[in-house]
Formats: C-alpha cells, structure tokens, sequence
C-alpha cells in the first residue's frame, strides 16, 4: 500500500518538476522517488496485508512484480536522461505518465477486486496511449497512438463485460468469494463472462490472434514508450492475469484451459515465426515480445500457484534483455538514422560494447546458457511437463529453436564486417550504468536463479 | 404496469441500437444513440436508481454526445464520403460478431433466472445509498480513480499544447 501511494504522490511531483521548469533535471524526481519506493517494498516483504475490505492484497507476489515493474521504470528513466537531451517542457509530464502508468501497473500485480482489476488496467493503459503520441511531429507516432487508444478500447470494454457478467453469475466481485463461489455457480453467464475477461488480458498481452496490433504500435511509438510497453505494460498485464486465473477463475478451469491452450501454440509460431521475416529491429523486438507472452502462457497452463515464481523470472530475465536491446538500438538508430537490421551491420568494429552487450542480451532471449533467459526458460518448460503438458512443451521447444535463429540472425550483422559499419557511437554514463547493469543482471539470474524463484 | 413499461423501453433500446449501426447518415446515428441512452436510463429508474439515472443523461446523452455531434458535423461525413469497405472485410466482420451473438445466445437460453430482489424494497440505487456504499466499501477505487482522470488530463494539455521551443 505504501508503494502505490507513494508512487502516485511521486508523479504527481514530477508534474511539479515541469511547472518549475526543471527541464532535464526534472527525471531525478521521480527517479530518486522510485528508489524510495523500492525501499518500501523491501520494507513491506513478508507482510500479507489486505487493504480497504480486500480492495488490494500486498502479498509476496504483488510486491516481486510491483518492484519488476518499478526497476524496469528506474532503468528506462536512466536511460531516458540521455535520450531526452535537449527536449523541451514537456518532458516532465512525460516522465509524470509514465508513473502513473506505474500506479496501474502496481494496482494490477496486488488487486483481489475485479472493480481494482479494471482501474489499474485503466490507469495502466491510458497514460500509454498518450505516451505513444507524444512524439506529435511524426505520423507515425500518431497512428500508433490512435491504433493503440482505439484497440485498447474495445479490449477494455470486453473486458468490463466479462467482468459485469461474472458479477451477475456470482453477485460479487471479490476474488476470495468468486473462488468459493465459482464451483457452485452452474450458470453459463460465468462460463462466458470469464471468456470474455480471458479475451481482454490477452489482447493485452498481445497473444495470437489478438496480436495484429502490436508490431505496428511498437514501430510508430518513439523508442523509449516501446521499451516501456514491451517491459512494464506487459509485466503487469501477465501479473494481473495470471492473479486472476489462478485464484479466482481456477474452478472454471473447463471453460478457459482448452481455448488457452491453442493460442499459446498459435501465439508461440505466430510470434516467432513471423519475426524470421522482419528486417526492421523494432518490429522485430515486437515480434519477439509476442513469442515471450507465449512462454509466459506456458505457466497460466500449469493452474499451478507454484508457477508464480517461473513467471517472475522470465518477466525478470525478460525485462533485463529487452530493456538492454532497446537501449542499444536506440543508439544505433540515433547514429543511424534507422532502425533496420542493415544498419546494424559491422557494429562491432568501432563499438565493441554496445555489440557484446546487444549479444549478451539477443543470447539471454534465445534462450542460450548460462544466461538468464536459458533457465526462466527450463523452469517453465519443467514444470509445464510436471503438469502433463507434453505436446505443449514440445510446441514451446520448436519455437524457441525458431527463436533462436532470427535472435542470432540479427546478431550475426552485428559481428559481421562491413564498409558501411556505423562510426564510434558516444554512450553517455546513464545509459553505459543501465547496458551493464542489464548485464550483470541477466549473468546473475543466469547463475542463480533461485535468487528469484523461490522469492515467492 | 412496470413490466410493460420494460418491455416498451426494451424495445426502444433494441431498435435505436440497431438503427445506430444501420443508419447511413451519422448524424441520424448519433441521434438515434441519444434515444437509445435515454431509454436505458429509463430502465434505470425502473431500477430504483435515480442518480445513476440522472448522472447517465446528463454525462452521455449531454456531454459525451453534444461532442460526438459536433466531431460528426467538423468531419463533414456524410454517405458519399463513407469509404468502401471490401467484401472480405465484410464477410469476416459478420461472421466475427455472429458467432459472438450466437454463443451468447445460446449461453443465456441455459441460463435460468435468478429471483430478483424486488427493486422497491432496495433503495441500493438512492444518492444516500449510493454514497455509502462508494466512500465505505469502494473507497479505494474511488479515490484511486483520480489518478487515473489526472494522467488523462496531463494527457490531453501534453497533446494538445503548442510547441513552445
């Protein structure tokens, strides 16, 4: 509770950071609060508090992804401090959505009431519409803010529907009580009112077919709200959902296990296979963000409570890698002038660090070990098959072995020789701290994962 | 008396919906959406819920569709300019939201009805009730939701602001 108040006091100062004119100074409000924030978050571990007749319940696992979420904030604000030079005013009121995008993401990892559910979807996902246009000057940025805001909608009004239905079966919205109730409750209105809620999360988390979306919003968003959208928004839409289902929706598991089933086989090949033949960085990261959420599905299978932990470390590992990715392509995109996979070419020669970290990073994805993303990976497929999800796994296994291609695909430009190779490109201190930190971060997970897993 | 009063207001809310879609002149479906709104409001007050009643005309068929008209009327949209949608597109559209239909359909015909609670004994839906309920059991997302309408502000100026440098 006290991460979600404070986080919201925390935009708001950072609102008051631009009325002050603070400028580029301004990210050190809410970087230097977020810190605080983590801080409470250690501070409250272990407390199982339920917050306002069980609006919120901050358990372990509300707080392991709040704290995901707000380290991914504090590394995407790190980084922006280079990238926003020289912006004008209102990159503080960027910096304000952002947070309070993060006041959402918090209210999804911790809510047990379906009303809460909605809310921090919505606070979630409305200051990102916004920073999807912020960019006013290109086309773009304003199509994929409009494509995003109207999608969103619809998703967001099927999910209201689902949610209003399952209170008309169960004639309550609490999580505990739908639990309770969900098995005696005969009536077909749940049934459907749990699909329709199932619908709504897995437009969110940009799942197959529901994925249309998703490459075209990541390609016109400006580099630092895509990052932002492929780490937090997603963190907190698999938090949220896997909350949900694995609580209160586990009796209706009838209903909702087979339909899960095959789009997390659609949404793996989708997702990867279709990335083999992207030969712009962004839409390929889009992509391969929908080829994570099928990983992440893999979990929601298991109806297993345990698998809470596997989620959190491939959203950890996840995180880490994409945020590295991004920051690197960035760069080179700045320098470049485009982010196409030719542009990448011969990175290596005169940027030896930004090319070993991009690999450290694209090998973390893959799925290669000893890095972090090769045993979120084998945790999940572990306790897939513990669960008998046999064919399933073999599925996941296939496409990761896509998956690896086109990871090592576009790292091979990287380390190929060129004429064309990008002159030495300048990393300021921020950026170099967050590339290294997302290094040693993803070697760490890599050699202990348990570190995370067990945390919940 | 009341039931017939519900079957008329049914009725309205079906049929201006349907009008809504059908219409060709978008003026005339925003038109149409007024009354469909109000006839829902209707069945509000059927409900003994006044103020959700109220807060419905005045936020929806006021507010919310005085702007949708005057977005219509700046568009200048009428039938000619309306862009021609393939046949593919179509077709899909009609399956994707007939399926839809027919699920729910075919859900709510296994549905049986639940006793209702007589609308004239609650009085859930009175400002008095209703204020309780918001400030005691839905504090928190009550008060939580002004972050949300704050990021929707900051939103619009962001968006909306000259460029000053």
């Amino acid at each position: 509770m006290k991460a979600l108040i404070l986080t919201s006091v925390i935009g708001i100062a950072t609102l008051f950071a631009g009325v002050f004119k603070m400028r580029n100074n301004s990210v050190w409000v809410p970087l230097l609060g977020l810190l605080g924030v983590m801080l409470t978050i250690v501070a409250d571990w272990n407390t199982n508090i339920s917050w306002y007749n069980n609006m919120v319940r901050f358990d372990n696992y509300a707080l392991a992804f709040s704290g995901i979420t707000i380290a991914a904030l504090i590394f995407i604000l790190t980084i922006s401090i280079d990238h926003y030079k020289g912006a004008g005013n209102s990159i503080a009121d960027i910096y304000g959505l952002m947070v309070f995008s993060v006041v959402g993401a918090i209210v999804m990892s911790s809510f047990s009431n379906l009303a809460m559910l909605f809310i921090g979807v919505e606070i979630l996902s409305i200051p990102v519409y916004i920073l999807a246009g912020s960019n006013r000057r290109l086309t773009s940025s304003n199509e994929s803010a409009l494509k995003y805001f109207l999608m969103g909608s619809f998703a967001s009004g099927i999910l209201l529907f689902g949610i209003a239905l399952v209170y008309g079966a169960t004639q309550t919205l609490d999580l505990d009580q739908i639990a309770l109730l969900g098995p005696t409750v005969q009536s077909p209105m749940l049934t459907i009112g749990v699909l329709m809620v199932l619908s709504g999360f897995l437009f969110k988390i940009a799942a197959a077919p529901f994925h249309f979306w998703a490459p075209d919003v990541y390609e016109g968003a400006p580099g630092l709200v895509t990052a932002f959208m492929a780490t937090i928004v997603k963190t907190a839409a698999f938090a949220a959902f896997f909350r949900l289902f694995s609580t209160a929706f586990v009796s209706e598991e009838s209903a909702w296990f087979k339909v899960l089933w095959g789009i997390t086989a659609a949404t793996l090949l989708a997702g990867n296979l279709t990335a083999l033949f992207q030969t712009k960085m962004k839409r390929l990261l889009a992509y391969s963000s929908i080829a994570h959420a099928g990983y992440m599905l893999l979990a929601m299978l298991t109806l297993n409570k345990q698998a809470g932990g596997a989620i959190l470390l491939y959203a950890a590992s996840y995180t880490l890698a994409t945020i590295a990715v991004f920051a690197v392509m960035l760069l080179v995109s700045e320098a470049q002038g485009s982010d196409s996979l030719a542009k990448f070419k011969g990175l290596r020669k005169n940027n030896p660090f930004l090319a070993v970290v991009l690999a450290i990073a694209l090998f973390s994805m893959a799925g290669i070990p000893p890095l972090a993303g090769f045993f979120s990976k084998y945790y999940l497929f572990a306790i897939a098959l513990k669960s008998n999800l046999f064919y399933i796994v073999i599925v996941a296994i296939v496409a990761s072995i896509i998956g690896a291609w086109y990871y090592l695909k576009s790292l091979s430009m990287a380390f190929l020789d060129s004429d064309e190779a990008p002159e030495k490109i300048e990393v300021g201190l921020p950026t170099r701290i967050v590339l290294i930190a997302c290094v040693i971060g993803a070697l760490i997970l890599g050699i202990r994962p348990d570190l995370i897993l067990h945390l919940i | 008396m009341t039931e017939y009063i519900f079957y008329f207001l049914s009725f309205v809310s079906v049929l201006t919906a349907l009008l809504v879609i059908s219409a060709r002149n978008p003026v005339h479906s925003v038109l149409y959406l007024i009354l469909c709104f109000f006839s829902i409001a209707g069945h509000y007050i059927l409900l003994n819920a006044q103020f959700l009643a109220i807060v419905h005309i005045i936020v929806y068929s006021g507010a919310i569709m005085v702007l949708f008209l005057f977005v219509v009327m700046l568009l200048n949209m009428n039938a000619e300019s309306e862009p021609k949608k393939p046949m593919f597109a179509k077709l899909s559209a009609v399956i994707a939201g007939g399926s839809l239909f027919l699920v729910i359909v075919t859900a709510l015909k296994k549905a049986e009805m639940v006793p209702v609670i007589s609308p004239a004994e609650s009085e859930i839906g009175l400002v008095k009730n209703l204020g309780k309920v918001l400030f005691n059991d839905f504090l928190l997302p009550f008060e939580i939701t002004s972050v949300l309408f704050l990021s929707a502000m900051v939103g619009a100026v962001l968006l909306g602001k000259k460029e000053l440098d």
